[in-house]
């Protein structure tokens, strides 16, 4: 009887339980608004990146050249010990083949005050010519904390200020735990924290930059943007991807204002001004300025490297390019790829400029350069990821889909850095965070809302149902799943030693075309979107 | 329906007052101003140590290690000692005090009112409206958002709130919320693997190897290495189960003499890996805890918990099983706060097994189950006593018996309880006695200051053994037995109020306290041992804003004693 009696209990308990489950289970998170909830999750993301800078660095242990790690350390001690003239120019003081400086001035300023840093701490790690592979443990502690610092300053505002903007520009729309979904995604997108505390680089600058430039942008604030965009393009080359839709949005902004040539003039002296301030030093003559720039255009390296999953070296293994073809005419055919591609995005920016079209601006204009430009690196997947990030609440099918392979386009990279256990556990974080109960990713995987089958009517209809069938999907999603399997166990045959790595870049290479045109019809569809709404407001 | 106070309430069938008073917003909102700002300092505070030159940087500046801790222990201690009294205060509560607030609000609200009447279905609102006509006046309560129970007819709108309240979580659902927490909490614990990590780690790796490699009867007698076994049977078995699965990874992990300081990354990742998988038990053991609580209260212990800084540390940094450990105290206090006195005490006793530190409970799990199992007449009250004795002695059975059985008992014990290592571990616990060596070396400079000549002690108080000698100049010498008398006076007021009113819903919040008795004035006390009521009081801390505060205030003396183990 009394056994019953308890059972009894333990039912009524359950049955309370059930009652009481309508609030949010993200209430503690954001129930203060958007800055302490930030403030929370940045406090995670940056918890994530300290762990994740626990892990190996690129090159560590493996003389004579080292990896990433030694070539920023490197131009920590040249740019500390030399007088600025020197930077880029070879002497006896500075051996350009061993890791010579190759981006632009704004990296070799931000490498000198890190240097200062390190010199006062660890003096060793900096000095000329004895510290080269310098390795120790504090020398690595002090570079992750470089990192750390300038993800802190500069990355992690950024996004703030891109939330904020963005959250006012689609106001009343979604609750608040999407943005702390949206936040989190752009925070602890795994691609970024693995590239740049675990591999090393110092990408959250120049992305950083890049992100602040399109909330300035997105909040009409063009003088601001052109000025940060070419802080970010003078910090790393690689930026200029995003500069036919930033030309785009600015010049289509530009001829609607009144009088359009004040303006072109306006934000054309703004960038003439970043630009002159930024390389002060090598104006002084013409063969100072020349040397830079050659050493930022590094055409003799090849049109790729490695195994990058990009139209080149795909299309290499049908079209010897390399051999065919002289490098001199692979830079004119890439340039002209490049421009033809991106072509149709810039133009319906000027067009028709919207902040939503731009961002999709943005993000098409990086994949075809991702796609077709000239040397083009593993890495640079970071640079189309960004914007997609960004538009994570409006295509939170495609960021799940594109990080997959974003990633796994990497792995091979990572797996050289002895990165592979970070690599698992941020993309199990991702998705788990992807999928983080009552937030976007859960509810848009669930029931399909009204929404979604309005849009999914219209042309764009075809490619969403071969990218997003869920056959297909799971097909893609096993493959990859076995080949990280295969990859991590098997070695590749004698004769062809680097297969698993083709194999992976086929297959991230036919996603990526697949979503370039995706998100151009997209773009497009925007603006149709947009003309025909015009129309009926006039009508009415 | 029941009567208060010249005034109906009327409970409908589908809605009881208390979900009401539980889940309303004004607790909830009185209790946020707590949690985010003690989330962000914990966060901050884990950070810190994380970034792990903090540290050496320091050292630098405070030039040496010890100093520094000196001037950080006594400002732990001063944090750790206010938020114990204010705990005193709390387990001594008036009826009702922990809900007051609360219900104080409520109370304005429904004594305004002649009836309350709780739900809006057909039957409550046809006795509203008679209440009404016969001049009352009527408060009436649902707790949909609209009004009219089951039988209604909703807008769109409603409909889809009403789609959404059928769509909330269910038990399942609840787990797969609870694992999504104690999945990031995984993640963050893989990325820890090569950190930093204590001698601990090989000690539990040579435990492995001894209980793999040698007879059941030589587990307590072996020296080959200095970390001999000095945990309970179960926790021997528990390695000897792990070292198996080791045994096939790298048989050098188990090997007791090549295996000495063995660092291969096999053994570290196996070890890791281990401990995360044994965290588990963790996260059953919370979800059984919170099973019963609104989702808002649920949620916050989890984060509380299984998030928790100090277990993160001390488990996937320091290394340790804890985790594992903590899981088993959480089901027996679930058991016990559901009214299953037969299945808490099992696995208290299981629990004893494993770890014997947590035995500083044992006297409040005694008084409790004594007071609230064994009643109803001498009878039955001696029936029950023994079949909860009975269970006790098989599981202590199961543990030391094959050691009884090989004549080792003894052995067995001094290895447990190793008093020879004095009163303050080398890296000192922010306890009571703190104050007490402080207060002699103080005496002890001011003496000799004055003229008097005094021996300087001989014995150090962090250096290990410290055999005969007192490391006292002036005051007298503390011993294990002085220290177990004063962990038992300390714990006399709960256990006493353990004594005379033994609820259920006391029992987390009584147990945590004697943790905190353990800690303040045990005999060799590690400042690991603060976890111990740390994760208890996390259960407590959501109850009300006062026990928020101070859950908050001890957390953060805890997370910074912490400081020292890495």
């Amino acid at each position: 009887m009394k056994k019953k009696g308890e059972m009894k209990k333990v039912k009524k308990v359950k049955d309370k339980v059930n009652d009481g489950q309508d609030d949010d289970p993200w209430w503690w998170l954001v129930q203060e608004g958007i800055r302490p909830s930030f403030l929370c999750i940045s406090l995670f993301a940056l918890l994530v990146r300290v762990a994740v800078g626990l892990h190996p660095y690129s090159g560590a242990g493996t003389p004579p050249k080292f990896g990433d790690y030694e070539a920023q350390r490197h131009w920590m001690e040249t740019t500390l010990n030399l007088p600025s003239k020197d930077w880029y120019r070879n002497s006896s003081v500075n051996d350009l083949s061993y890791w010579g400086l190759d981006y632009p001035p704004l990296t070799a300023y931000q490498s000198y005050v890190h240097g200062v840093f390190l010199k006062t701490f660890d003096p060793d790690s900096v000095a000329l010519f004895t510290s080269r592979g310098y390795e120790s443990y504090l020398g690595k502690l002090l570079m992750r904390w470089t990192v750390l610092s300038s993800d802190v300053l500069i990355f992690f505002p950024a996004v703030l200020y891109f939330v904020l903007v963005y959250r006012s520009m689609r106001f009343g729309m979604g609750q608040n735990s999407d943005v702390a979904w949206h936040i989190a995604m752009i925070l602890l997108n795994p691609c970024l924290i693995l590239i740049d505390h675990g591999h090393f680089q110092y990408n959250c600058i120049s992305l950083g930059l890049t992100i602040a430039a399109i909330a300035a942008a997105l909040s009409q604030k063009d003088l601001v943007a052109s000025v940060l965009y070419c802080l970010a393009l003078n910090h790393k080359q690689m930026s200029a991807y995003f500069a036919p839709a930033f030309f785009g949005y600015l010049l289509g902004k530009c001829l609607r204002k009144k009088n359009p040539l004040l303006e072109v003039t306006k934000l054309g002296l703004m960038v003439i001004g970043t630009f002159a301030v930024v390389w002060w030093p090598y104006l002084q003559s013409k063969d100072a300025a020349l040397a830079v720039l050659s050493r930022l255009a590094p055409f003799e390296r090849g049109i790729y490297e490695d195994y990058v999953a990009n139209f080149w070296c795909t299309s290499s293994v049908l079209v010897k390019w390399k051999k065919l073809y002289s490098t001199q005419s692979l830079r004119i055919f890439s340039l002209a790829a490049t421009f033809i591609t991106c072509l149709p995005s810039m133009v319906q920016q000027i067009l028709a400029p919207s902040s939503k079209g731009f961002l999709y601006a943005l993000l098409n204009s990086s994949f075809s350069f991702y796609l077709f430009s000239f040397q083009v690196h593993e890495k640079s997947i970071l640079l189309p990821l960004l914007p997609l990030t960004l538009l994570a609440l409006e295509e939170s099918h495609s960021i799940l889909w594109l990080t997959h392979f974003a990633m796994f386009s990497m792995f091979p990279l990572l797996h050289r850095d002895k990165l592979v256990l970070a690599y698992m556990a941020l993309y199990a974080l991702f998705i788990l965070v992807y999928f983080a109960p009552c937030g976007p990713g859960g509810r848009c995987h669930g029931t399909k809302t009204l929404d979604n089958t309005q849009k999914t009517k219209r042309s764009v209809d075809f490619i969403t149902s071969i990218t997003f069938h869920p056959l297909v999907m799971g097909f893609l999603g096993l493959c990859s799943l076995i080949l990280h399997v295969i990859y991590l166990t098997m070695h590749p045959p004698n004769k062809y030693p680097f297969l698993f790595e083709a194999v992976i870049m086929l297959i991230c290479f036919s996603q990526f075309v697949l979503f370039t045109f995706y998100f151009n019809s997209k773009q497009w569809m925007l603006s149709k979107h947009l003309t025909s709404k015009d129309k009926q407001k006039k009508l009415i | 329906m029941w009567k208060q106070r010249n005034m109906w309430i009327v409970q409908g069938l589908d809605v009881d007052l208390k979900h009401i008073l539980i889940s309303s917003w004004s607790w909830a909102s009185s209790i946020k101003h707590c949690f985010v700002p003690s989330a962000v300092v914990v966060a901050l505070d884990v950070m810190g140590r994380w970034l792990g030159g903090v540290g050496k940087i320091l050292e630098d500046v405070v030039s040496s290690r010890r100093n520094f801790e000196r001037f950080m222990m006594p400002l732990c201690c001063l944090g750790m000692i206010n938020g114990i009294l204010l705990l005193l205060k709390r387990i001594m509560p008036k009826p009702l005090q922990q809900s007051r607030t609360n219900l104080l609000h409520y109370r304005q609200l429904i004594v305004s009112h002649d009836a309350v009447v709780l739900g809006t279905a057909l039957n409550e609102r046809i006795l509203s409206s008679l209440l009404s006509v016969h001049r009352l006046k009527v408060l009436h309560m649902d707790r949909n958002e609209y009004y009219g129970g089951e039988p209604t007819s909703l807008n769109l709108i409603q409909c889809n709130c009403m789609m959404e309240m059928q769509e909330s979580p269910r038990t399942p659902v609840v787990m797969a919320q609870l694992s999504w927490f104690f999945g990031i909490a995984t993640i963050v614990k893989l990325l820890l693997i090569p950190s930093y990590h204590s001698t601990d780690l090989e000690v539990h790796r040579h435990w492995l190897a001894i209980t793999h490699s040698l007879p059941l009867s030589q587990w307590y007698t072996d020296e080959t290495s200095e970390w001999t076994l000095d945990y309970p049977p179960f926790f021997a078995y528990l390695e000897c189960f792990l070292s198996m699965f080791a045994h096939l990874i790298d048989p050098q992990i188990v090997h007791l003499h090549h295996g000495l300081n063995y660092k291969a990354n096999s053994a570290i990742y196996f070890q890791r890996m281990s401990v995360i998988v044994s965290d588990l038990f963790l996260l059953y053991g919370v979800y059984r805890s919170t099973l019963a609580l609104a989702s808002l209260k649920r949620n916050l212990i989890w984060l509380l918990v299984i998030w928790s800084p100090g277990l993160l540390i001390v488990d996937h940094l320091h290394f340790q099983y804890n985790g594992f450990l903590f899981g088993w105290l959480l089901l027996s206090l679930s058991f016990l706060a559901q009214g299953r006195d037969v299945m808490g005490g099992f696995l208290f006793a299981v629990l004893l097994c494993f770890k014997h530190l947590f035995a500083v409970a044992a006297p409040v799990y005694f008084v409790y189950l004594l007071r609230h199992y064994c009643r109803g007449g001498l009878v039955r009250g001696f029936a029950r006593l023994s079949v909860m004795g009975a269970i006790v002695v098989a599981v202590f059975a199961a543990a030391y018996g094959p050691f009884v059985y090989h004549g080792q008992i003894q052995q067995v014990i001094r290895r447990m309880f190793p008093f020879g290592r004095g009163l303050c571990h080398a890296y000192w616990a922010p306890n009571f006695w703190v104050f007490y060596i402080m207060l002699d070396k103080g005496i002890f400079f001011l003496l000799r200051k004055f003229g008097f000549n005094i021996p300087a002690p001989v014995a150090s108080f962090t250096g290990g053994l410290v055999g005969d000698a007192s490391p006292f100049a002036i005051l007298p010498r503390v011993t294990p037995l002085t220290t177990f008398i004063m962990v038992l006076l300390a714990l006399s007021p709960c256990l006493f109020r353990t004594w005379k009113d033994p609820r259920p819903r006391l029992i987390v919040r009584s147990v945590a306290y004697a943790y905190t008795c353990g800690f303040l004035f045990g005999w060799h006390v590690h400042e690991k041992a603060s976890l111990h009521f740390s994760i208890p009081l996390a259960i407590v801390a959501v109850e009300s804003l006062e026990d928020a505060k101070h859950y908050f205030l001890l957390s953060i003396g805890n997370a910074s004693s912490l400081l020292s183990l890495c």
